[in-house]
């Protein structure tokens, strides 16, 4: 057993639906120009039942099935020592790469908007100080600051929606499907690959108080995360039209238009403070599946230990996997959706399969 | 700047270290032994502008043909 911590359902919602967008917020208005422009909102429609629909489901039946064992456990249950500890050792080291790429993602941001002097390093440096902290106090602490962090963040987009609507055309969304379906399945992709993260989710089912409704649990949070996106993307689309593609960080720009009685607002503080809050669960809760993960692959009774090495190399890699922010963009857009489907879809089918040959 | 990269690790050392020998969690330490020296080898190497081999590389050496599968199919591009 873990360290005796409990989560509830509520919890573990809010705490996806971070884990999902939080730096997705920033980065999927980028992939999806690249893909669709007018129809750019329709990219929540195969979102939602691509992800909502299958893979939530996958994941919520792999941890009710097996709600007393955490991912890395169902996996030697299933195969065997060998092979178990095999899939466990990718499972572990694809979150360490999810935790150094979102971390990345946030250092870039903040780099690249208010911060263009600072080293990205010292940023990430910083920002990761903070989240290690986090973490060596464990699950509950992470989604407990979730449970207060989320609902005034969800607020605050929500007002920034309605506040900019003033500035929205609507024949900006016209033509309508005028590409068909594969551009937008195309663009659902990047974000698809960020939500099949829950995955990770299985590494704590035991911490869960109510494990059978994790199901639940998954696809709620997959369903804020699409009605977000169909608001937030139409109405960029409908503000920005046809210049959301020259655009990188969409959002941050749109909250700089809004303004009220000709006065510009300037509540980008705002949007920067829900993004950092969001920014920071997202990294907690990967960093935090890579370290339970590893504790159990290594067979250790706490993780406690594990907490600060692997946030240096965290750092290191952060820094190591990228050259650039077009990198990232290119690498999200096209290799992100192929190698997360496979490790993150691709695994947990086969292990229910297993399951299913050998009766378990 | 060495120095400093240095001291950081001496003081994770001196926080976690004397803990675990004190409570004797040795599997514990070897683990925190080896990721800390695989943090540190990063580090330097990084600081020191020594080129190291790039996971995201080997990532989409790997994911290439699939990569291509789904766009052929999508029928994009």
């Amino acid at each position: 057993m873990m360290e005796n911590e409990q989560i509830t359902l509520p919890q573990l919602t809010f705490l996806w639906v971070w884990g999902i967008v939080a730096t997705g917020i920033l980065y999927f208005p980028t992939t999806i120009s690249r893909h669709v422009v007018e129809d750019a909102w329709t990219v929540a429609v195969p979102f939602f039942l691509a992800f909502g629909a299958m893979i939530a489901w996958l994941h919520g039946v792999l941890g009710t099935k097996f709600s007393r064992m955490t991912l890395i456990g169902i996996c030697e249950t299933i195969c065997g020592k060998i092979i178990g500890k095999f899939l466990g050792l990718i499972l572990v080291l694809w979150f360490l790469f999810v935790t150094a790429l979102t971390l990345r993602l946030v250092g870039e941001f903040v780099v690249l908007t208010i911060m263009p002097e600072t080293p990205l390093i010292a940023i990430v440096l910083l920002f990761m100080v903070l989240v290690a902290y986090s973490v060596r106090h464990g699950i509950e602490v992470i989604a407990r600051t979730g449970e207060i962090l989320s609902p005034v963040s969800y607020v605050a987009i929500a007002v920034v929606v309605v506040l900019v609507a003033k500035e929205a055309r609507f024949e900006n969304l016209l033509p309508f499907m005028a590409q068909g379906w594969g551009p937008p399945i195309r663009a659902a992709l990047t974000p698809v690959s960020f939500a099949a993260t829950t995955l990770g989710a299985l590494m704590f089912t035991p911490s869960l108080n109510r494990p059978r409704l994790l199901k639940l649990s998954l696809v709620l949070s997959v369903v804020v995360v699409s009605t977000a996106g169909l608001m937030i993307e139409s109405m960029s689309t409908m503000v920005f039209g046809a210049a959301r593609r020259e655009i990188m960080f969409l959002h941050f720009d749109l909250i700089r238009l809004i303004k009220l009685l000709n006065i510009h607002l300037g509540l980008q503080s705002i949007f920067m403070t829900v993004i950092i809050c969001g920014s920071f669960l997202q990294v907690s809760l990967f960093y935090h599946l890579t370290v339970v993960g590893l504790r159990q692959w290594l067979g250790l009774m706490y993780y406690r230990p594990l907490v600060t090495p692997l946030g240096v190399v965290i750092i290191a890699l952060s820094v190591l996997l990228f050259e650039n922010i077009l990198e990232i963009v290119d690498f999200m857009d096209k290799f992100l959706p192929a190698a997360s489907l496979t490790l993150q879809v691709g695994i947990p089918c086969l292990l229910l399969l297993g399951a299913r040959v050998r009766r378990l | 700047m060495l120095l400093l990269l240095l001291l950081v690790f001496g003081g994770i050392i001196a926080l976690e270290a004397p803990g675990l020998v004190r409570k004797q969690m040795w599997g514990e330490l070897a683990a925190f032994g080896f990721l800390l020296a695989l943090g540190m080898a990063l580090s330097m190497a990084q600081m020191l502008d020594i080129p190291l081999p790039n996971p995201t590389k080997g990532i989409e050496a790997l994911f290439k043909p699939m990569a291509d599968a789904i766009d052929k199919v999508l029928m994009v591009k």
